[in-house]
Formats: structure tokens, sequence, C-alpha cells
């Protein structure tokens, strides 16, 4: 009994020395669509900053919004100028938890439903969110995939009349991010 | 009739130039970084100095101007879509100027091996303070270009 309560908190312990604690990126990609009947309306960064914690769950994300990059010209100045304000607010961010953290076996490669849980803030204005993804291990690094919906009248981000067919309110997040080890 | 004939045609010519122009400027995707005149050219020892003694100012100073910077090249970073993000810092120091690179100015593979200093032209989008100690502070800069590997 006592060599078999050895044996398993010895598990334990060997499995969290070689459980990474912190995963992060700096180059994570994040593509929204904002695309109404009469317009495509879509912007990709490939330099979003994530952070996640695997013991804890918490995940946090960074944006730069001049760091979207449209098609047209003209769209990415409206997109910065008249809709994020980007000079004023230039940085939007995420903080959150990952609800089901437990069932996430971040030692064994393979993929894994995740649900998060936190709040974004975006154009000064900071909403809470939920949304569904998937973590993916393999050989030591860490893929999430998410895809959420987020209103832009809720970030009191004002779509005028005139362009209502051409922008909507009803805005697709999709992020993909492959993140290493953080050391130290 | 003649002078209301040359009227209406100015007229309409007019709407029809009025109209290419505006759908010219409506469709014309970004300029390319290479036409763009260059508003500030620094290095990163001293960007990232700058950083640091007062974020706010510096950041309203560079954001979405067109900078030249020159640094030592850290890594070489290319995503699965082929996107490269060159990193520029000095070694021992955790914070950079990570410059994402246009589509149109990728590196070929013999760039791909470039070490040492480096010459770099794009835009700045922002600075990522890092609050952790873990990370690192990032400038960060998109559309970039490599201009030339400094000897």
């Amino acid at each position: 009994m006592k060599r078999t309560s050895l044996s398993i908190i010895l598990l334990i312990v060997f499995v969290n020395l070689f459980a990474q604690a912190k995963y992060f990126t700096k180059s994570g990609k994040i593509y929204f669509n904002a695309s109404a009947k009469l317009e495509k309306v879509e912007a990709t960064t490939r330099s979003a900053i994530a952070v996640v914690d695997s013991k804890t769950g918490k995940l946090q994300f960074a944006v730069m919004l001049k760091g979207f990059e449209f098609e047209k010209s003209l769209m990415q100045e409206h997109f910065n100028e008249n809709y994020v304000e980007s000079d004023k607010y230039p940085k939007s961010e995420f903080t959150g938890q990952i609800i089901n953290n437990s069932e996430i076996n971040y030692t064994k490669d393979g993929n894994y439903d995740a649900k998060v849980k936190g709040t974004i803030t975006l154009h000064g204005v900071t909403k809470d969110v939920v949304a569904s993804g998937k973590l993916s291990v393999k050989e030591g690094k860490l893929g999430l995939n998410a895809v959420f919906d987020i209103l832009l009248s809720d970030f009191k981000i004002d779509i005028p009349g005139l362009v209502r067919e051409n922008i909507s309110n009803d805005t697709k997040i999709t992020i993909e991010c492959l993140m290493e080890p953080l050391k130290g | 009739m003649n002078r209301k004939k040359t009227i209406l045609l100015s007229v309409i010519i007019a709407i029809i130039a009025g109209g290419f122009y505006g759908g010219h400027e409506y469709f014309k995707g970004n300029p390319d970084i290479n036409n763009l005149p260059t508003a500030f050219h620094t290095n990163v020892p001293s960007l990232l100095k700058e950083f640091n003694a007062d974020e706010v100012n510096t950041g309203t100073k560079y954001l979405g101007k067109v900078m030249e910077v020159e640094g030592s090249l850290r890594t070489i970073e290319k995503d699965a879509q082929g996107f490269y993000t060159m990193v520029l810092g000095d070694k021992g120091d955790m914070s950079s100027v990570r410059c994402a690179l246009d589509k149109v100015h990728g590196l070929n593979s013999d760039d791909e091996h470039l070490s040492g200093k480096v010459h770099l032209k794009g835009i700045f989008t922002g600075y990522n303070k890092d609050n952790t100690g873990l990370l690192g502070s990032d400038v960060q800069m998109a559309r970039c270009m490599l201009i030339q590997e400094l000897k």
C-alpha cells in the first residue's frame, strides 16, 4: 500500500516536471470578418501575443489594431480612423480562463475541446465573452484554434446607416496560434 | 444649343472621370512600402530605450509611421502560410523589434540564413510592454521589407 502511494506521488511529480507551465507566441494569427451583403470586409494580423498558463488555465491575448491588414487601402484607413479609432485605442486585449482546463492533458499529444470565458477590451470598452475552441498538444507545442462572434455595437463601434449593407455589426473572429513553452 | 450640349458633355465627362477616380481610390490596395517616404530612421537599442523612458509619447510619435530600423538580427520566424517575421534585438535583452514582412517582400532561400545586422523598413503598429518580466517588451512593425544586410 505504502509502495503504491509512493509510486502514485512520484508519478504525479514526474508528470508535472514534464508539463510546461506556460506557453506563448508573439506571432498569433487573428482574422476577422465583418462582411455584409454588398461588401467583403475582412482583415488579418499575424502579430498577436498570447500566453497560456497550463496549470491554471489562464489565457491572455494582446493585439495591435494597426497590425490588421486589409486588401483595400481605403478600407484599412476607415477601419483605423473611423471605426476602431486605433490612434486613441491602439490595442485590443483578452483576459480569460479555460473553464475545462482540468480536462486537458498538456503532456499527452492530442486534440482537446476547450471552453474559454473572459473579457475582451476593444475601443475602450470591456465586455464578457464566451468561446469554444480546440487545443492541440503536439511534440511539446500547443496549438489554439477558436472562432467566436462579437457585436461591434457592444464596443461602441457604430456603423452608419449608409453602409449597413456593406459592414456587418456581427463580426466573426478566428484565432490560430501555435505556442511554444515559455522558459523561465 | 451648342453651348448647352457642350456643358452637358462636360458634366457627363466629369461624372465619368469622377467615377473612375472614385473607383480607383475605392479598390486600390495598400501602397508598396518601398515607395512610401520614411518618417523616422533609428536603431533597435535607441528605439527600445525611447519606449522605456516614455511609452505613451513615444507610441504617439511613431504610431502608423513609416520607419527604417537597423539592428542585430536575432531570429527569422516563418509561419505555416509562409509569412516571415524578422526579430531584431541584442543578445541578453528579451525586448525586441518584431518586423512582420509584407507578403510582397518575403525572403528568398538565401535570406532565410541571414545573420548579423540588418536594415529594415516598415510601419510601426504598436509597443507591447511586458509586465510579467517573462516575455520581453516588443516594438511591432508590419508590412516590412528587408532593405539590406549590414556588414
